[in-house]
């Protein structure tokens, strides 16, 4: 097959039989099978997430809450059927159970759906995408002046007119695009990152928002929907038989009021919630924005009259389109592929930061960027004194969780225990690290280090991020403890402002 | 000197890897996926800037059309969630049609274009939709031939040039 175009300049080698069916496609692979069975991606994925079916359903890793959301839904709906519903089929219309029977599979299979897709991981750097990232951070910055504070890691973009500022992942090595953030419960960026949902136990993101949605709309209308036909039900019978009667508690009807009575409170107190929920989630919709916007308030006007949503439509009925029918992007991570043997992991560079297996601090979605920056202060201040005078300190003797209880907004915020491979109490790797001080990356020893990040100078601190949380601060030099005990302060009073 | 034939895979294993180039989004318009035209400069003695410019346009196309907000897309939406969303589970999506349209465009591309000068283009799909990555390779092959894809033939050994940076 002879080149294209002037060959004279280029190669004179020529190259045929060209199959380019291992580049462009891994799936296609497991053929170049090792000593033991090539392992899908998902086994080796570097998020806190929890996978079953192999592979096909990928949930957050707590899964309690989900549960019950399960179980809650079902027993009411159980009992609805179970007693109210032949009642009512005789006495009304047989539609009720049939309109209820629809509502309830609706609501089943959107929650599902929203539990168990992948919410727009994006998947992490590959090790040269990130040194390639890293040596152009670099340029741009100039050379480490040797001040202990780098610039902190954005891009700037302008998007229909508006800046918008592109914050760098440090636990995921790139610049996260527009809208995403990292889910700090589940260690991943996720695309138009709307919330963590520990009620569906998973995050809410770019691909399962619709579902989302639909699953808190088609749930009020199911709740309402339970809640006015157990009222109908009592007050038909109460009228049949006399209201005291409707409650006696005799055989035949103690199932009745029993019932009624549970799924009535439990109805009573979802219905605000839910319907609440529904509506707050129709106005984010129809103004094209995220709960993660709208907290933080990044397109209100009170910050500046020149401030307005970049991506919004301009009116309501097309957000809601675009929003809820748009085309449905595909899954980023190919949890079902089979790995390569010869390309390097994705996880690479995560694996050597190790950020899986630690279990994080639990945060509400209040305001997590705040928090999580004055947790890390509070965290490098409590590690300060202890290594100085233990300068071989491993990471399980350092006791950290007793340090760490911080009252605010954030509800809990507990370090869990850190756990083998990666024994590191590890917080998201926010841009708020590089206010942080840059620490000499002599750790020889260090399994968390990578072979790229090890040569790199000493006063870049963002490569070195994770290690911020490392224990193997002994070699912390004179000038960088001086500055680190004045961001502890920092942080300190910026946690009593929290 | 005889032109000698090279699978891909051969390549890889011929040739060694000089560098990668990362051609990044363009967040201009939004967060539709689309990616930056600008001529990466270690691209520069190896492939015409028309060339280059042309493959990213292209993709920039395909992925404008698989994101477009339309009729089509609307009856998807609205079929799907009509069925709760089941029918995902047997439907192929419109954007998985352009997705594998891509597929077959970049391995085209490879083959005609990018192979023969000693390039290979990455699906964006596998990283993450991010970056178009761009491998360029280093031939070991005879001394005859340039290494570094110089106009004179006479550059020094096999694999010694500078490459592509």
């Amino acid at each position: 097959m002879t080149p294209g175009g002037g060959s004279g300049p280029m190669k004179d080698c020529e190259y045929s039989q060209i199959s380019t069916h291992s580049s462009s496609s891994p799936m296609e692979s497991p053929h170049k099978k090792k000593k033991s069975a090539p392992k899908r991606k998902w086994e080796v994925f570097p998020g806190r997430n929890k996978f079953f079916c192999n592979g096909r359903i990928m949930m957050a890793r707590q899964t309690g809450v989900f549960y019950l959301t399960l179980v809650l839904i079902l027993v009411t709906s159980g009992l609805f059927f179970a007693f109210d519903c032949p009642y009512l089929s005789e006495k009304i219309t047989p539609a009720i159970p049939a309109i209820g029977g629809i509502l309830f599979f609706f609501v089943m299979g959107t929650l599902l759906r929203t539990s168990f897709s992948d919410p727009g991981v994006l998947p992490r750097a590959t090790p040269d995408e990130a040194a390639d990232l890293e040596r152009q951070i670099d340029i741009a910055n100039g050379s480490s002046s040797g001040g202990y504070r780098p610039p902190p890691r954005t891009k700037e973009v302008i998007i229909n007119g508006q800046t918008v500022k592109l914050k760098y992942c440090f636990t995921c090595k790139i610049f996260r695009p527009p809208r995403a953030s990292h889910c700090s419960l589940c260690d991943n960026c996720v695309e138009r990152f709307d919330h963590h949902c520990p009620w569906v136990g998973n995050c809410v993101g770019k691909r399962n928002y619709r579902f989302f949605y639909m699953f808190i709309l088609s749930l009020s209308f199911l709740t309402v929907f339970i809640f006015a036909f157990v009222i109908t039900h009592v007050i038909l019978r109460s009228q049949q038989t006399g209201f005291l009667n409707a409650l006696k508690d005799s055989p035949a009807r103690y199932p009745f009021t029993e019932t009624n009575y549970r799924s009535s409170v439990v109805c009573f107190f979802s219905v605000w919630s839910i319907v609440g929920l529904s509506g707050f989630h129709t106005y984010l919709i129809s103004s094209n924005q995220t709960t993660n916007e709208d907290i933080k308030g990044s397109w209100s006007n009170k910050r500046g009259k020149e401030n307005y949503n970049p991506y919004s439509y301009g009116n309501i009925f097309t957000n809601c389109c675009a929003a809820l029918c748009g085309p449905l992007s595909p899954s980023l991570i190919d949890r079902r592929g089979f790995i390569q043997p010869d390309t390097p992991q994705l996880a690479g560079p995560s694996n050597g930061i190790t950020m899986y297996g630690a279990t994080q601090s639990q945060s509400n979605m209040c305001d997590q960027d705040q928090c999580i920056q004055s947790t890390k202060f509070v965290l490098q201040a409590a590690a300060t004194p202890l290594l100085q005078s233990e300068p071989s300190i491993t990471s399980e003797e350092l006791p950290l969780p007793g340090k760490t209880t911080i009252s605010g907004p954030c509800a809990t915020l507990t370090l869990g225990q850190p756990t083998p491979p990666s024994s590191m109490p590890n917080l998201t790797s926010d841009s708020g690290l590089t206010d942080m001080i840059p620490l000499k990356e002599e750790h020889e020893g260090h399994q968390f280090l990578t072979p790229e990040e090890a040569p790199s100078p000493p006063g870049m601190l963002p490569s070195g991020s994770p290690i911020t949380h490392s224990h193997t601060m002994h070699v912390l030099s004179l000038a960088s403890q001086d500055s680190l005990h004045e961001d502890s302060v920092r942080g300190l009073v910026k946690l009593s402002s929290v | 000197p005889a032109p000698q034939v090279h699978s891909l895979q051969e390549l890889r294993r011929s040739a060694s890897l000089a560098t990668k180039v990362f051609v990044q989004r363009d967040y201009s318009e939004g967060t539709t996926c689309q990616f930056q035209t600008k001529f990466p400069a270690e691209l520069e003695s190896r492939i015409e800037r028309q060339l280059f410019e042309e493959t990213v346009k292209t993709l920039n196309g395909f992925y404008a059309e698989a994101e477009k907000i339309g009729g089509s897309s609307y009856l998807e939406g609205c079929l799907a969630c009509a069925t709760a969303y089941f029918i995902f589970l047997c439907m192929e999506t419109h954007y998985e049609k352009v997705l594998k349209k891509i597929s077959k465009y970049i391995q085209e591309q490879n083959e005609k274009i990018y192979a023969p000068r000693g390039l290979l283009l990455t699906d964006p799909l596998e990283r993450g939709m991010r970056v178009i990555e761009i491998s360029i390779y280093e031939d070991r092959c005879s001394s005859g031939s340039s290494s570094s894809g110089s106009s004179s033939s006479s550059s020094g050994g096999g694999g010694g040039g500078a490459g592509g940076r």
